[in-house]
Order: C-alpha cells, then sequence, then structure tokens
C-alpha cells in the first residue's frame, strides 16, 4: 500500500509540475482552448485519483478548482492573473501536502480553507458542496445512508441488455439491500422498491442504474441507517407485507422524524464489508551510491579488459581476439546504460525558474521573459541537484540588478520585456550552462571604485575586464545600490563560484555595458571513464576526448620549423597549433614524420603536435592529487595496460590559453 | 483466462487495477492512451475494456465506438470509469455501447466485484 502512495504521489507531483507550466503559459496567452483544456483534464485526473489514494482532501481541492476552470472553458470566466494565481497557489499547497504525504494537519486545513474561500469568491460558487472527505461518527466509522430507489422495466429492458441479476448483485455489494417487488406482469416482477443502507455515495449508486437512468427513480432519504428508526422499519415492513408501494413524500417524512427508541437490531442488520486491501505493487529507485559503486567497479573492468587485450595481441592468441573483441562491446554498453541511468534533463529545472522569474519579476515590478535553450541536454543527476541553487541565484540576480525597469527600458530604446535566458549545451566533454540577461551589464567602473574602497585592489591597478568582473565572486562584494530581498546581501556571488569549485567547474562572467550581462558555468562531465585518442610524443602518452577530436592529418618537421606564429596550414586553413614538445618541456630527438591532432571547440579549432597517434583508447580516469606541474592542462591521468601512465589533455584550457597566446 | 484490456492515462490507476485484477487470474493488458489501447483489438480475444473517460485525444465513449466497430468486438462489455458527473457524458458512453459507469474515487472493492459481476 505504501508502495502505491509512493507512487501516486510520484506521479501526481509529475502532473501539477506540466499543471504549472500550462497555467504559466496559460497567464500569457489566456485564450488559447487547448491550455485551458489541458489544465482542466489535469485537475479532473486529479480530482479522480487523490481520493482513490487516501487524499480527500486534496480532491475536494481539484474539485472547486476544476469547476473554475469548467467556467473558463465554458467562456464565462477568463484567466486572467487573478485565476492563474490563485490556480498556483492551489498546485503549490497541493504540492506541499503530497510531500508530506497527508492532507489532513490542521494547518494545511487552514490554509486550505483560505484557498477554498479564494475559489468561492472567483466562481462566485460557494463551498456548498459536502467535502469529499467520508462522514465519520464519533467511533470514527465511515457514516451510513439510506437510499430508495424504484425501479420500473419497460417492455424492451431485455433488447437493451439489461442484466437484472447483475445490478442486484451489484447494489449487494455495497451495502445491505431489502428489495420489494411491487408490480408483476405474466407472474414476473416488472417493478421493485429497493432500500439501500451503505457507505457508498448517491453518485455509486447511480452509477448501477446509469444506463437505466430513465427507469429508476433514486433519492437519498437520510444519513443514517434508517431501519434503525422504529417507525420507518415498521411502515417499511408492514408495506411489504401487504405489496403496497410506499409513498416517497412518507417515507423522508418518516426518515426526518425525531427518533426516540431505536429498535436494537434489524433482521437485515446491514455488514459492510471493510474495502479490500489494496495489493503493492513494485517499482524500483536506486540510490545514486550504488551507482556510483558500479560505475567504479566497471573501471576495474575496463582496466583488466585492456591488460587482457594487451597479452593476447602481444603472444598473438588469436583463438581469444574474438572474445575480447566481445568483451570490449560489453563493457562498452554496460559502461553507456550506467551513464545513462544517472542522466536527467536540463528540463527538471524549467517549470522551476519559469515560476521563478515569473513571482520574482512581480515583486520587483519589472516584465521579464524567461527562455531555455538546450532543455533536452542530459546531465548528471548530481550535478543537476547542486545547480539549482547556484542558479536561482544568479536568476535573481539578473532579476534584481541586470534587467532595468520597464520606464528605464523604454527610455533607452529597449524592448520594455526584458529577457533572462538560460543555456545548456555540451561542449566537448564539458557542460555548459548560461544565464545571461539582457539588462544593465556590469558598470566597470562601479565595480573599480567599490573594490578600492573595500581594500581589494590598489587605486592604482589597471585590470582587465576578466580580472575586474572576477571580483565579484570575492566574499563580501556587492554593488546593489539598495540591497532588496530578492538577492540579499552580497553574500551570493561567492557561495556561488564555490559551489561551482566543488563541482570541478569554472564561472565566468562576461558584460557589456547597457546590453546585458552572461554568467558562464563550465562543468566537466563527471565520467570517470572517457573515450580518448591515444598519442604519444617522445616517450610520453598523452590522451584526447575523443568528442573533441576534428581531423589527424600529418607534415614534414621542416614545416613545423619553417611556420610563422606557430600556426600551420591544415588543407587551406591557418590552424594554430599547440607543441607538446614544448608546452612540456619534452626533450627527446624529434622524428621527420611529425602527426597533428586538430581539435575542434566552439568553434574554433587548435592542433596538438604527436610523433605517433596510438588509436582510440578507453581511459579510465585519475584525478591528480597535489602538485603536478602544468596541472591546468590535463584533466586527470589513466594507467595504459601496460602499466605507463597516459595524462588526458584538457583540450578547451589548451585552445583557450592558445587564442589569448598565454602558449 | 479472460483478458481485460485496461486504459487510464493515470499510470498510477492501471498499476493498480492492473495489480488487483492478476490476483484474480485475469489477463491484464494495459494502455496509457486510447491509441496504444486500439492496438490491442486486432482480432484477439479480449473479454472485457475499462476505460477511463477523460483522457488526451479520445475520450472514453469515443474509444468504445471505435472497439466496437470493428467486427469482433462488437459484443464486448465496456466499463467507463470518470469522476465526470455530467449526464450527456454518461449518456455518450451508453449511446457508444458502453455496459457500465463507475465513477471515481471508487475502491477497489467494488471495482472487482463490478468485473467480477460482468462475468457471471
Amino acid at each position: 500500500m505504501a508502495d502505491i502512495k509512493e507512487r501516486f504521489i510520484a506521479e501526481a507531483l509529475e502532473l501539477l509540475s506540466r499543471l504549472e507550466k500550462s497555467l504559466l503559459m496559460l497567464e500569457v496567452k489566456p485564450d488559447n482552448i487547448l491550455l485551458t483544456q489541458e489544465i482542466f483534464r489535469g485537475l479532473h485526473t486529479l480530482k479522480g485519483s487523490s481520493a482513490m489514494y487516501g487524499f480527500e482532501r486534496i480532491g475536494h481541492l481539484m474539485h472547486l478548482i476544476e469547476n473554475v476552470f469548467d467556467k473558463v472553458r465554458e467562456k464565462q470566466l477568463v484567466a486572467d492573473s487573478k485565476i492563474v494565481n490563485l490556480a498556483l497557489d492551489v498546485v503549490d499547497f497541493t504540492n506541499k501536502m503530497l510531500k508530506l504525504s497527508d492532507d489532513t494537519s490542521l494547518s494545511s486545513q487552514e490554509e486550505m480553507g483560505k484557498l477554498v474561500e479564494r475559489i468561492g469568491k472567483v466562481s462566485e460558487i460557494s463551498d456548498k458542496e459536502a467535502p469529499a472527505v467520508p462522514k465519520k461518527d464519533e467511533e470514527g466509522k465511515e457514516k451510513l445512508n439510506t437510499y430508495y430507489v424504484y425501479f420500473q422495466l419497460d417492455e424492451d429492458f431485455e433488447k437493451r441488455g439489461v442484466k437484472l441479476d447483475s445490478i442486484f448483485r451489484e447494489l449487494d455489494g455495497m451495502g445491505s439491500i431489502i428489495s420489494i417487488p411491487v408490480g408483476s406482469k405474466e407472474g414476473k416482477s416488472s417493478a421493485w422498491e429497493i432500500f439501500i443502507v451503505s457507505k457508498s455515495g448517491l453518485s455509486d449508486i447511480e452509477d448501477v442504474f446509469i444506463f437505466l437512468s430513465d427507469l429508476a427513480e433514486i433519492s437519498l432519504l437520510g444519513e443514517e441507517n434508517l431501519f434503525l428508526k422504529k417507525e420507518f422499519n415498521s411502515v417499511v415492513q408492514k408495506n411489504a407485507a401487504l405489496k403496497n408501494r410506499n409513498s416517497l413524500a412518507e417515507l423522508k417524512r418518516l426518515a426526518e422524524q425525531k427518533e426516540l427508541n431505536k429498535v436494537e437490531e434489524i433482521r437485515n442488520a446491514p455488514v459492510i464489508a471493510e474495502p479490500g486491501q489494496q495489493s503493492a505493487t513494485s517499482f524500483l529507485r536506486v540510490a545514486a551510491e550504488k551507482l556510483d559503486e558500479q560505475m567504479d567497479l566497471l573501471s576495474e573492468l575496463v582496466t583488466a579488459k585492456a591488460e587482457l587485450r594487451l597479452i593476447v595481441e602481444s603472444e598473438r592468441y588469436e583463438k581469444l581476439f574474438k572474445l575480447v573483441e566481445s568483451i570490449d562491446k560489453t563493457t562498452n554498453r554496460f559502461r553507456k546504460n550506467i551513464l545513462n541511468a544517472r542522466l536527467v534533463q536540463v528540463k527538471t529545472w524549467y517549470v522551476m525558474f519559469l515560476r521563478l522569474v515569473r513571482d520574482i519579476s512581480r515583486q520587483l515590478k519589472k516584465e521579464v521573459e524567461f527562455v531555455a535553450e538546450g532543455l533536452e541536454t542530459e546531465i548528471d543527476k548530481n550535478i543537476i541537484d547542486s545547480l539549482e541553487g547556484p542558479l536561482t541565484h544568479l536568476i535573481r540576480n539578473s532579476l534584481d540588478h541586470g534587467i532595468e525597469s520597464p520606464e528605464e527600458r523604454e527610455r533607452v530604446g529597449k524592448p520594455k520585456k526584458g529577457t533572462v535566458t538560460l543555456k545548456a549545451y555540451h561542449s566537448g566533454s564539458s557542460i555548459v550552462i548560461e544565464i545571461c540577461d539582457d539588462g544593465w551589464g556590469i558598470d566597470r567602473e562601479k565595480i573599480r571604485q567599490k573594490a578600492i574602497s573595500k581594500g581589494l585592489i590598489d587605486a592604482e591597478s589597471s585590470l582587465n575586464d576578466k580580472q575586474l568582473y572576477d571580483l565579484i565572486f570575492l566574499p563580501g562584494f556587492s554593488t546593489a545600490q539598495n540591497l532588496s530581498e530578492v538577492s540579499g546581501r552580497g553574500v551570493g556571488m561567492d557561495v556561488v563560484k564555490k559551489a561551482i569549485g566543488q563541482l570541478r567547474g569554472e564561472i565566468e562572467v562576461r558584460s557589456q555595458e547597457g546590453k546585458g550581462t552572461d554568467v558562464i558555468i563550465k562543468l566537466p562531465m563527471l565520467l570517470s571513464i572517457i573515450d580518448t585518442l591515444l598519442i604519444k610524443t617522445g616517450p610520453s602518452y598523452f590522451a584526447i576526448p575523443l568528442p573533441d577530436v576534428y581531423k589527424c592529418t600529418q607534415f614534414q618537421l621542416s614545416d613545423l620549423e619553417q611556420s610563422a606564429n606557430e600556426q600551420l596550414n591544415v588543407e587551406g586553413e591557418l590552424i594554430p597549433y599547440v607543441n607538446l614538445r614544448k608546452v612540456f618541456g619534452i626533450n627527446s630527438e624529434v622524428p621527420e614524420k611529425q602527426r597533428m591532432v586538430v581539435v575542434q571547440h566552439g568553434g574554433k579549432r587548435v592542433g596538438f603536435t604527436a610523433d605517433e597517434v596510438v588509436g582510440e583508447y578507453q581511459a579510465v580516469l585519475k584525478p591528480f592529487d597535489g602538485y603536478f606541474i602544468k596541472k591546468q592542462y590535463f584533466i586527470g591521468a589513466s594507467l595504459l595496460a601496460d602499466g605507463q601512465l597516459c595524462v588526458i589533455l584538457d583540450t578547451v584550457k589548451l585552445l583557450q590559453d592558445k587564442s589569448n597566446k598565454h602558449i | 483466462m479472460k483478458t481485460i484490456v485496461i486504459v487510464d492515462d493515470f499510470k498510477t490507476n492501471t498499476v493498480v487495477m492492473k495489480h488487483s485484477l492478476h490476483q484474480m487470474d485475469f489477463e491484464i493488458l494495459e494502455a496509457n492512451t486510447p491509441e496504444d489501447a486500439l492496438t490491442y483489438f486486432d482480432g484477439r480475444q479480449i473479454d472485457l475494456m475499462v476505460t477511463d473517460y477523460n483522457m488526451p485525444g479520445m475520450n472514453g465513449a469515443e474509444l468504445t465506438q471505435k472497439v466496437k466497430s470493428r467486427p469482433k468486438y462488437s459484443n464486448m462489455p465496456v466499463l467507463i470509469l470518470s469522476s465526470e458527473k455530467a449526464e450527456e457524458m454518461k449518456r455518450a458512453a451508453r449511446d457508444a455501447g458502453a455496459y457500465g459507469w463507475l465513477s471515481k474515487p471508487f475502491n477497489m472493492d467494488r471495482f472487482l466485484k463490478i468485473v467480477n459481476s460482468i462475468f457471471k
């Protein structure tokens, strides 16, 4: 049972998140009929299902808000921001209740009361309808109802496929029934009076006669077992004996009569079965640590496999070649599977940030649109979780300090509505997340003055843009003139930087005054096995992440010696190259024939010189500890099958430094 | 063994129904969209369809009509589940040839009783 409830909660939360998204879209396009229908259907589904899994109050709330959207659908109401706000609040509240797995706490009742009141005001529907919570008497037992049905068959009931016995069986299953035949034709009964004492609601009884609604009159006589009332009981028994039809008015009168002497018990005392225990089903959730452990084990397997391959190849165990191939393929698939299991689409952030932008821009009285690009980009679940806080902070910053007020924007000739964009994409072996706004941009002079006044830099020091922007990330640095409650008190950016650092990532700010600010976060994919191209220069092995490789080519040593500015003509294109010998101080003899691996990143290309291209290699990544020369150019190291060490080049960093002429 | 097709776009519901019906020794085919449900009606023996009313693309009555228009299934009983109260929906379901209607929320006991009563 607990499993089912959990499963329901997970699915309902998903549905709520879709609802939230649709509501936010509806706010922008209030006449979109498809959106309204989608919202209506979502609410409807929640209404029907919540009560089945123990959330009667949520079901009731959904019912009320569904009525509002029914009116929207029927064009009796317009989905203005008041209605959307209300619906969003209902969604939030429901979210909270589901996450607590309880919708019955006292504090929630109060909150729900307020929501119900607001819904009442919007829809002008008062909450007269009985809440969906089953009524319970003092002992906590569900209350019984007594129903009266007059049921008369018509001529062609058999043709209509009516199965009498199944109707009576169904009623019997709902509680206890007394059926009294009151009319007969050719010895067969054709009409019945049926009394039903049941916990079920009126609609359940109506369902039984759903396709016979023209043949049956159904009334609720009272919300108790009326057969415990002496007078009611005796009248019914008497009429039954005389085969007289009861009058509904008389029955209702008797039902309402104050009871003086209750009958101890009647013969047909209702025996009502408890709802059967719903059986559990299983679904699988795996702790992230277990997947990590699998990855570690796989890393060991990959290393062992490489060793095996080396032995097989050097000893020419030809019979084993095929086997090694197949182990190769399987470990590859295995690795992809494990990685996939951990990947989550960036989409999971979308609704959350959409809502954030909406709520905060309102609070700040700004008009801001939130745009997201690359939502389908898949990122490791750990990263998704760890980035949530930092990104929230960055977006708040953009809204608070970046985007101007609508009046200011109009004054400088920008569209009144500002834009905050979230971009996510893979670039080579890293993941890039950008938060961009089209606001003020960063006032360099202001930062400079502030830094001087705080004693962070000297008045004379000259800083380039990057160095200047980096000041923002120092603890306690804030240039906002009015500290607002939105983006806090300058405690943010250093915390953001720290969080990114913990993920081994980098954060960079680019800004153009008057045009906007981009914050770029670059994270290494936290992979412990990466596909690389292995090259050798002198005695040293280097591995280049395979996704970055653009092409391999070869040239003569003399070309290298004659080239100006370390650029080589590769098929008509002048490509700058990194001389690995020079950068890493390798002094061995240079062979006459040189190779070059061209790497591409963000539209830029750079070559790496090599003596030899060894081939593709799956590198099991081991991070460096402590001091290591030129460490900044390596992602990590890996052991080759023969026990030699190879380093994995951080091609992105090398490319950047090359184009900035640092190397 | 009787075969039942259950259709609901809210997965938890199909999972719970499937599980409960399984224990009563029914063969269950499960679908979360009306389109998927239709693919089951390819001529094989199916003894009952239980479907949600409110679904994207096609409602339960429309689905019933589509299924019943296929020769082998014109007499197959259909049970519709819904939290809809509107009479016209129920009428639409009846006109489409549905056998019964069960209001959501319902308890599993009642659901199982009704399913069993259909086969008795």
